[in-house]
């Protein structure tokens, strides 16, 4: 058997450690046990658009959707139609950091369809085709389209079909206006325009790129047996022939130092508005849990800050919808407010979201809603745990954004520690204004109106 | 699963769930006819969480949160369904919120609350997939409660008054039939006394769920134009029978193998992966106590409309004159049966899928029986079903910018 280090990790709400198994051809393997009749499979590789540029932006995800098209032994959509069958969900997603697959299936009454899931989901990722025909033939946008439609198509309609959708419009110019260099400025999806013309064999070079031993972790959820599980990984995924991916630093670009502001206008009824920062890298433990604590004091549910103060407490409406986020990313988070107002009072609504940012950095938090926040957290983590798919991404996340999963056996223990003061000096450290870029989509009308 | 009875005739169900970390309760009300007009359920249903007696809105909020309780009042076409969620050591407590609601809520907050239901349903209607949802529902359910959406509210809302919210939660806890269900890691001796002492002295009704059929009795078309849309919306469907219709398990296969099976279901296939036609496409089946609604939906490119027509037409069309081939009805099946344990993977899943169960009365071994008749079901049978079911007039609803709207030939609402 080849050379393996074997570590063990507690993880909370876990009753057995985790188990991690670290190649020396880089690739890691991962097993979380749960009692129950569903088990999960999935493998998260490091690449999605921080390893993009102007001309491939989108080549991640459109590489997700041709992984889905066959290998060199099956045809395509075999790989869905025998999972299926057996009940089991698959699916993928990209992210700006990783991407990952993933296949949910019932166990059955012996190891069967474990074995098949194991076999196809090593095949997909390692032997994935990405068939011409499959991809469909490059295109100009503007003009009628004579071969066959096919999946590059898929992925121009769901480039539309964000297109309409008011919320994500509002986040892709924020998200475009919070870097100047990192690649995280790019929409993960990419645009139609470079998809159209994104030639198949630049694909199957990204894969080889990127699909990698050293950037694949895989992951197993369930009630199986480790050490036959592992066997049959270790014979699956042979990542002989090829060659390990090398790591990329990308400069993180300075922080912002004068607000950034946009402004678009579309056929909607109402303004969106959106507040984005950046803030430390996901492997800084401490830093994220205090901005998820942030994001849950300001922003989430009935009692938060933003809902009580600018929605409950005015006597006049002007947010139909207010509140904050927070998105985890490997070199650098996003802490966002976002709202939805009444047009006519969009001075109001930005004078509004300021003064209640400017007490946050002035008075801090209390120690009720620290003590709030820490509480959901905690329940959060214990929810996080209660299915396999979301234990498989829980875990996904650490050992591929965070780059460590020993992180995930701290959480709890740094989330105890933390203090008011380190919530203050972490907000005025990132959250003032001056560090912002905002985004605001207004009906159509109002564009008239400037002009 | 075990059972008991409160001395009102509520039936409490509980499945242990031993080593998780939280419980789930539902506590469901079924309606015995759902209510017509548009705007009141949804503004009483906010309203329980905006104070009682003895707790603010505020006050209300800052307790869920700081205990991390997750409380959740839904509207559903017949039930009004509330759960809670919270860490185990939290539970009694979490009971107690729920028990306030129910039986304190003042509804004071009204005029604000209408305010911002108005603005959020004004924001929801910027998507152009809710707007084109909206106009979907209320046309294939015209004049009928399950028609209710987000711009019949908006006309209607001004016109109800706090007194009538308040009345019709009055006849709401007096007329609607409930069960509890609990899942978690407790005992079940704790479960009884603590169901008996928060819920033991709630009104109870008897009365089953009104089963009156709907019947749609012409094919409609409708439109709605957005002229900025990227994408058409075409949402088409068919009324069937009520959930209690003895051919569920068929309409569940149909709508498996037609578009809610994942990537190898008929639309899938073909519209997607064979065409490139959408990004979304898939079929959906709502079974309610009144009228159950197949619909197929396609977000596509707004030149496209008449070629996704086509296609809708030609996979409707085959499954009703083709029969399924004996692979194709077995891995429908299998993905069908296999699907169900994800219905059950949490305590607050479990909770909500025995809850539902008891809401329309069905026996406690519902799931078997029906997992032994999808088994049972023959290709023959299904096609007769597919017959039956799309052989009836249906609904088209198409949102997209009016010059594609005329050149698909489909008329300006």
């Amino acid at each position: 058997m080849e050379n393996i280090t074997i570590t063990q990790i507690k993880y909370p709400f876990l009753s057995e450690p985790l188990e991690i198994y670290q190649r020396e051809c880089g690739h890691t393997i991962i097993f979380a046990k749960k009692k129950g009749e569903l088990i999960n499979v999935s493998t998260w590789v490091k690449t999605g658009s921080i390893n993009e540029n102007d001309l491939n932006s989108g080549i991640s995800h459109f590489l997700e959707h041709m992984m889905f098209k066959g290998t060199k032994t099956r045809k395509p959509g075999e790989f869905d139609k025998i999972l299926e069958s057996k009940g089991a969900l698959t699916n993928a997603a990209t992210s700006k950091d990783s991407t990952f697959y993933y296949v949910t299936i019932p166990k059955g009454s012996s190891d069967k369809n474990f074995d098949l899931t194991l076999s196809l989901h090593a095949d997909m990722m390692l032997n994935a085709a990405i068939p011409p025909e499959e991809a469909g033939d490059i295109f100009n946008l503007k003009e009628p389209v004579k071969s066959e439609k096919r999946e590059r198509h898929v992925v121009i309609e769901e480039i539309r079909m964000r297109m309409d959708q008011p919320w994500t419009k509002t986040y892709n110019l924020l998200n475009h206006n919070l870097y100047n260099e990192h690649p995280y400025k790019r929409d993960v999806i990419g645009t139609a325009e470079i998809i159209s013309q994104m030639k198949r064999d630049t694909i199957y070079d990204y894969y080889l790129r990127y699909y990698t031993a050293n950037n694949m972790t895989t992951i197993v959820v369930g009630d199986f047996d480790s050490k036959t599980t592992l066997e049959k990984l270790l014979k699956l995924f042979d990542f002989e022939g090829r060659k390990n991916c090398p790591e990329v630093e990308y400069k993180i670009d300075e922080q912002i130092q004068t607000t950034r502001y946009r402004e678009i206008y579309s056929d909607v009824n109402t303004g969106f508005i959106m507040y984005g920062y950046v803030t430390p890298k996901a492997s800084k433990l401490k830093e994220s849990i205090i901005f998820e604590i942030l994001s849950i004091v300001m922003g989430e549910g009935l009692s938060s800050r933003f809902y009580q103060n600018l929605i409950e407490k005015q006597e006049e409406q002007i947010f139909n919808v207010i509140g904050a986020d927070y998105y985890q990313y490997k070199d650098g988070g996003n802490f966002f407010v976002e709202g939805n107002f009444k047009p006519e009072e969009k001075e109001k609504a930005i004078e509004l979201i300021d003064s209640e940012i400017d007490k946050l950095l002035k008075d801090g938090i209390t120690e009720n809603e620290l003590g709030k926040a820490v509480k959901k957290l905690e329940a959060r983590f214990a929810g996080n745990a209660e299915t396999v798919s979301d234990i498989s991404e829980t875990i996904g996340y650490y050992a591929t954004t965070c780059e460590s999963l020993e992180l995930a056996g701290q959480y709890l223990s740094t989330l105890q520690n933390i203090t008011l003061s380190d919530v203050k000096e972490m907000a005025n450290a990132y959250l003032t204004k001056n560090h912002s870029a905002i985004a605001v989509l207004m009906p159509e009308k109002y564009n008239k109106q400037e002009v | 699963m075990q059972k008991l009875q409160l001395k009102n005739g509520i039936n409490v169900k509980f499945i242990e769930s031993p080593e998780t970390p939280r419980i789930a309760l539902t506590l469901f009300l079924a309606f015995s006819e759902p209510d017509n007009t548009p705007g009141l359920m949804t503004v009483l249903n906010r309203l329980l969480l905006q104070g009682t007696k003895t707790r603010t809105a505020e006050q209300l909020a800052n307790e869920l949160d700081e205990n991390a309780i997750e409380l959740y009042c839904e509207l559903k076409n017949d039930y009004m369904r509330l759960r809670v969620l919270s860490l185990n050591e939290d539970f009694e407590y979490s009971l107690e919120l729920l028990e306030d609601i129910i039986k304190n809520s003042t509804f004071e907050n009204f005029d604000k609350e209408v305010e911002k239901l108005k603005g959020e349903l004004t924001a929801e209607l910027d998507s152009a997939r809710a707007k084109a949802q909206d106009n979907y529902y209320n046309t294939i359910f015209a004049n009928h409660p399950y028609g209710i959406g987000s711009s019949q509210i908006l006309e209607n809302i001004d016109n109800i008054k706090k007194e009538e919210v308040k009345n019709k939660f009055s006849e709401l806890l007096a007329n609607s039939k409930k069960n509890i269900c609990v899942v978690g890691d407790i005992d079940f001796e704790k479960v009884k006394t603590l169901v008996e002492k928060y819920f033991g002295d709630l009104p109870n009704s008897a009365a089953e769920i009104n089963s009156d059929k709907y019947i749609l009795n012409q094919d409609k078309i409708s439109t709605v134009t957005k002229e900025d849309a990227n994408q058409a919306q075409i949402h088409k469907g068919w009324i069937l029978p009520p959930i209690f219709s003895e051919d569920r398990h068929k309409f569940m296969l149909l709508n498996t193998v037609l578009g809610a099976g994942g990537m190898t279901s008929r639309l899938f296939y073909e519209l997607r992966e064979k065409k490139g036609l959408a990004y979304v496409v898939r079929s959906m089946l709502e079974t309610n106590a009144q009228a159950s609604c197949f619909t197929v939906y396609i977000a596509t490119e707004p030149k496209n409309i008449q070629t996704c027509l086509d296609g809708f037409k030609t996979e409707i069309d085959k499954i009703m004159n083709v029969p399924l081939t004996d692979e194709e009805l077995e891995d429908a099946k299998n993905n069908l049966i296999g699907r169900r344990q994800f219905y059950y993977e949490t305590n607050l899943l479990k909770a909500t899928m025995k809850g539902l169960q008891g809401a329309y009365n069905f026996p406690d071994d519902c799931e078997e029986t029906f997992v032994k008749k999808i088994q049972n079901t023959t290709k023959e049978e299904l096609q007769e079903c597919a017959k039956r079911c799309f052989s009836t007039p249906s609904v088209l609803s198409v949102l997209a910018p009016s010059e594609f709207l005329k050149s698909a030939g489909l008329e300006k609402k």
